[in-house]
């Protein structure tokens, strides 16, 4: 019982903490739009990092990886983690940058108004927010189901599914619907915070509880030495691994809340700083991510399919005492509520701006904004409390899901010749053949349902660009002019 | 060396990162490195210390400063 206190202190801290921060941003922020929805775009090197990192730890990263590498081995860090070393800095460069000139010479607050204006198309924009509706629910709803399976873990049963994953949509509620974005990436550096140097620490404190690293890694592969071989298991055969590096590098960039954080940069030099943080940042993430789903083999052996993504719970549970694990509880609920903020504020974002009628005052945007958080919130919360699949396979739908908005994104504000016409070719053809070739209708030829979808959608948007009328130059211009004369201000 | 020949030379070494990417290595009952590391988490640990040269070469010569 006073272990229980202990942990609930811990945790009760933490929320104050953060809903503290959430207030003094709270008082910052005028009525605006572009202050509540932009954080008035002057995020700086840190805090965009932090934003922009904060969003990317997920209970994917924290439950789900521990849980596929307790399966399948150390193959699981190549799979998932190398590949957006490079692919998020290169996305952020070719797609994130001119999009945040453009965003800012238009005004655009959320992706969906940015593609409205380049293609003169107020249904365009109601289109990309259904499509970024459709994949960001269940993805909010893996991270919700994490937090809820961690603290069910370590209460030891006291605090159930339903009433951790309510407590946390509530507490994120309240500081997200109040402080806007300016709230949701103050608290993400507090959150990044936590969560790194929780996790770095439990990962030094539980392998030396295991003997330390040498002796764990070897116990690991004299008893399941096919942990440490190359897989040829259904996700790993060159196909499929060719065709997951590309969802993986590609999806970061069309996460909506991902875009509107770049959107919300001060300059330049804080979207490079954010590119070159990323690696150091990202290998701290997931190399413990990984390898505690390796350990977890040899201290709680026998899990059998989504069960293995209670590992990093349990394994906090058997080596760390009740103060850390109130700290673990405190890091994934870190986890959860820095990327649950910004997909709440973007959804509600993209419904005021892009969905209601454009004559609503931006008060009046900013009440509604509020009033839709709560309801994406009640939503989310039915379906977490039916216990979804595994967190991997919710959220690789998700990842599969984004990856076919990317070459909107990209062709959008790089080819000129791209039509409204197309660019809805892109988006229906590229989610009908992925969901074709997720429902298994279609034949995979060894490759995955997002090599497939991505494919689609390049045809899409090239066949359906090329055999429609050129948009007006004029309607173009809005969002391609500010890049051409941003590149013409470089070449001088 | 022009700006377009930097470009083109980045994109080629990217092209080889991305090719390299699809190797995979198994233990084959050798020895951890180090005592701990398995080989292909070796490799991989090398990879993300090659794409970060790249991300640095990117974002410190070929990404506009003016913004």
């Amino acid at each position: 019982m006073q272990a229980n206190a202990i942990r609930i202190a811990v945790v009760v801290a933490y929320f104050v903490i953060v809903l503290i921060i959430g207030a003094v941003a709270y008082r910052r922020t005028t009525a605006t739009a572009e202050d509540y929805f932009m954080g008035g775009r002057s995020a700086r090197s840190l805090v965009l990092f932090m934003a922009l990192f904060g969003t990317n730890i997920t209970p994917f990263v924290l439950m789900g990886i521990p849980g596929l590498a307790y399966h399948h081995g150390i193959v699981v860090f190549g799979h998932n983690a190398a590949i957006v070393v490079l692919g998020i800095p290169l996305t952020f460069w070719l797609i994130g940058y001119p999009a945040w000139i453009a965003a800012k010479a238009t005004g655009s607050l959320t992706p969906a108004e940015l593609y409205a204006k380049r293609f003169g198309s107020r249904r365009f924009g109601w289109l990309m927010f259904a499509v970024f509706f459709v994949y960001t629910v269940p993805y909010m709803v893996t991270a919700v189901f994490g937090v809820g399976l961690a603290v069910d873990v370590l209460s030891e049963g006291q605090i159930g599914l339903a009433e951790a994953s309510a407590g946390i949509l509530v507490i994120t509620l309240i500081y997200t619907s109040l402080g806007g974005m300016r709230a949701t990436m103050w608290t993400n550096v507090f959150q990044g915070g936590v969560f790194l140097g929780f996790s770095l620490l439990a990962f030094v404190l539980i392998a030396r509880d295991l003997g330390g690293l040498a002796t764990i890694m070897q116990e690991v592969q004299q008893r399941t030495p096919a942990l440490f071989e190359r897989s040829e298991a259904p996700p790993f055969q060159t196909g499929a691994w060719a065709s997951w590096a590309l969802a993986i590098a590609l999806t970061v960039i069309a996460f909506p809340h991902m875009m509107v954080r770049v959107f919300a940069a001060a300059d330049p030099t804080a979207l490079k700083n954010a590119c070159r943080f990323y690696p150091l940042a990202m290998v701290l993430l997931w190399v413990p991510a990984v390898l505690f789903g390796i350990w977890g083999t040899v201290e709680i052996p026998g899990l059998v399919g989504k069960q293995s993504d209670r590992i990093f719970p349990l394994l906090v549970l058997n080596h760390l005492g009740p103060t850390l694990q109130g700290l673990a509880v405190a890091s994934i609920l870190a986890a959860v509520m820095s990327t649950l903020d910004a997909q709440l504020l973007t959804l509600s974002s993209m419904l005021t701006r892009d969905v209601l009628p454009t004559r609503i005052d931006e008060r009046m945007q900013v009440r509604i904004s509020q009033l839709f958080v709560v309801v994406i919130a009640v939503i989310t919360w039915l379906i977490v409390i039916q216990e979804p699949a595994s967190i991997f396979t919710v959220a690789s739908l998700s990842f599969s899901g984004y990856v076919t908005v990317v070459p909107t994104l990209l062709l959008g504000l790089r080819w000129a010749r791209f039509t409204v016409v197309g660019a809805t070719c892109s988006l229906l053809l590229g989610n009908a053949v992925l969901l074709a070739s997720w429902l298994e209708w279609l034949p995979s030829l060894g490759l995955l349902p997002v090599a497939w979808g991505l494919m689609a959608a390049i045809v899409g948007a090239v066949v359906g660009s090329l055999l429609s009328r050129p948009t007006d130059p004029a309607v173009a211009a809005v969002v391609l002019g500010p890049l051409r004369d941003r590149a013409a201000k470089i070449s001088t | 060396m022009s700006r377009r020949s930097e470009l083109v030379l980045f994109w080629v070494a990217v092209a080889i990162l991305l090719a390299t990417h699809m190797l995979r290595f198994g233990q084959a009952g050798q020895p951890l490195w180090f005592g701990w590391m398995p080989v292909d988490f070796g490799f991989r640990l090398a990879w993300v210390a090659a794409a970060t040269v790249l991300v640095f070469w990117m974002t410190g010569r070929l990404w506009p400063d003016r913004g």
